[in-house]
């Protein structure tokens, strides 16, 4: 590692600790710091109310955006460098949209509609995760197929719209009260992760993660192109199930859990490259992870900013953010194509 | 490589796509340590044949043996023990990646994400990259390099693999004169030292000079045989004699007017 990676590496965990704190205090009711601190080390303290928001609200909320955070650039990144296209992000295969579909079939039947809280209910948990595996087994069949990478990114982005479509239509047939609450899941959401899910979600993207940085040396490979990358010894073909398992499962995971987070995915993976200046994936998915989780932290803020009149869609920020800045990257390096 | 045997042989090859047959009835038997030269017109199958050696494509029918085993036998890893490649299209590398990035990927391909390059490892990208001449821009990123020197990179790369045979698609196209005649002599110093050269050419004097052996392949078909009777027995100048462009077999030059 050379050291100035290492200097940026450590720069954004301290920042990523930082951020996170502050996310923790920051909210309708402010908790300072040194209290939060005596909670989370096991001191309760004489207020119930303070504990409460703490570690039943906030502490869950923290912990998910930083895993989500982690974990979407990190499909992203291991799709852009796959299919080798800088636009490629985890819901370009469909793979989010299949999971909208199952989420948008349950929701829109009206049949969980019952429970109070709509995010992160078993049935829709289940629902994303299977909406996610059958794109997912879809795709591993495509893609046995179609060898050309091209190919299938077409395919996929064509499956999602679809899929889209198909979707319009439910919505479109579906009830005013069972619409809303399917509106407010698709715009994303950090809150809706209690303590016992995240026993779920945490080791799942836990393990994820720690799978990409086995498959950094196969990724670092597959940048000699694919020819290149066989002939180097590289099973090309298990490289791409892998790559394929680890998307879905990051996306289909966090969809469910959180709601299609959109941009965090796409965007994340350039930043951390004009950041380090760097094309090895052994520096660049732990740096991505960081810049994800720092970057979801900050838009989880910024939704607080209504205060006492509610939060806004996490969506509505992550796009505004992620959009200009996308924008931004395809403008400012238009050979960004011929890079790939 | 000791063995009087060949390194590459097939018996009857066949090339192209399922859907189109490029050449048939190919036959050769490549010893260790030759250079030879595959020749022919555009679309006659040179790199058809070339990535069917490595692997990269199936043939039609018939196969292709390393060491006398078919290549289809061998996994991906012993494959790229023994065969390392030169493509003829730069872009197949991302042209961001710098130059040490490349050569360390082709020194240890398959380097766990925690463990660092070997000082051994180190010493021999180094000894590599001044080899070629190269070493003065190991920290530039590919797309800032001339074809010349993008080259170069590629058979540096594919020399660090460290395999038995060397198969290049093309190795001179786009180059300056000068630039060609340098890459024809390193490939027959690395000959000569006992690397198996396999290459394609459009360069026809060049190869004809340099190379020990040649495989000229048009209409289908193929003729593989030691450079010198290729050219004594009037197959080259056959072949690439057409209109006003003859080849001179004594002179190994093109003789044409304008």
């Amino acid at each position: 590692m050379r050291h100035p990676d290492k200097t940026k590496l450590i720069f954004l965990v301290v920042l990523l600790i930082v951020l996170a704190a502050l996310d923790l205090s920051f909210g309708t009711v402010q908790v300072p710091l040194s209290d939060i601190w005596r909670m989370i080390t096991g001191d309760v303290g004489e207020d119930q109310l303070w504990s409460i928001i703490i570690m039943e609200i906030r502490l869950p909320k923290t912990c998910t955006a930083i895993l989500a955070g982690c974990a979407l650039p990190v499909a992203g990144l291991c799709m852009q460098t796959y299919f080798r296209n800088p636009v490629a992000g985890p819901d370009i295969l469909g793979v989010s949209a299949g999971s909208s579909l199952f989420v948008a079939f349950l929701m829109l039947s009206g049949i969980s509609i019952t429970s109070a809280s709509v995010f992160g209910t078993v049935p829709i948990i289940l629902a994303a995760v299977s909406g996610a595996a059958l794109v997912l087994i879809v795709i591993l069949f495509v893609s046995v197929r179609i060898r050309d990478t091209m190919t299938l990114l077409i395919f996929g982005i064509m499956f999602g719209m679809a899929i889209s479509a198909v979707v319009g239509v439910l919505q479109y047939y579906s009830e005013r009260g069972a619409l809303k609450l399917f509106m407010l899941w698709t715009f994303g959401s950090l809150n809706g992760v209690t303590l016992e899910q995240l026993n779920w979600f945490a080791p799942i993207i836990i393990l994820s993660l720690i799978g990409a940085m086995f498959l950094s040396g196969k990724l670092n490979l597959l940048l000699l192109g694919e020819q290149y990358a066989k002939s180097s010894g590289l099973n090309v073909r298990q490289t791409r199930y892998l790559v394929i398992l680890l998307t879905a499962v990051i996306t289909g995971v966090i969809t469910a859990f959180c709601g299609p987070i959109a941009f965090i995915g796409i965007a994340v993976p350039h930043l951390a490259r004009m950041l380090f200046r760097i094309n090895d994936h052994r520096i660049l998915l732990p740096a991505c992870m960081l810049i994800g989780a720092c970057i979801l932290l900050i838009c989880d803020m910024l939704t607080q900013i209504p205060g006492e009149d509610g939060i806004l869609p996490l969506n509505a920020i992550t796009a505004c953010m992620g959009a200009p800045f996308v924008i931004f990257i395809i403008w400012k390096q238009q050979h960004v194509a011929n890079q790939f | 490589m000791e063995t009087a045997g060949p390194i590459v042989h097939t018996a009857q090859l066949s090339i192209g796509y399922p859907d189109k047959m490029i050449a048939s009835d190919i036959r050769f038997d490549i010893l260790p340590g030759t250079f030879t030269a595959i020749l022919g017109h555009n679309g006659t199958g040179k790199s058809t044949l070339l990535k069917t050696i490595a692997d990269l494509q199936k043939s039609i029918s018939g196969e292709v043996c390393i060491d006398n085993k078919p290549i289809p036998d061998y996994s991906v890893f012993e494959k790229s023990r023994l065969i390392s490649i030169v493509l003829s299209n730069r872009n197949e590398i991302v042209q961001t990646l710098r130059v040490y990035e490349v050569l360390s990927l082709a020194v240890a391909p398959h380097r766990e994400w925690y463990r660092k390059l070997s000082a051994r490892e180190q010493q021999s990208i180094e000894e590599m990259a001044a080899q070629l001449g190269i070493d003065r821009f190991m920290n530039r990123q590919l797309f800032s390099l001339s074809d010349g020197e993008m080259q170069k990179v590629a058979i540096a790369r594919a020399l660090l693999q460290n395999t038995p045979i060397l198969l290049l698609d093309e190795p001179t196209a786009h180059l300056d004169l000068h630039h060609k005649i340098e890459i024809y002599l390193l490939l027959q110093s690395l000959a000569r030292s006992g690397k198996t050269i396999i290459c394609t050419s459009h360069d026809v004097e060049l190869a004809v000079k340099s190379a020990s052996h040649g495989l000229l392949i048009g209409e289908g078909r193929a003729q593989f045989n030691p450079m010198r009777t290729l050219i004594d027995s009037g197959a080259i100048s056959q072949y690439f004699t057409a209109g006003n462009v003859q080849f001179n077999s004594a002179a190994l030059r093109f003789d044409y007017s304008l």
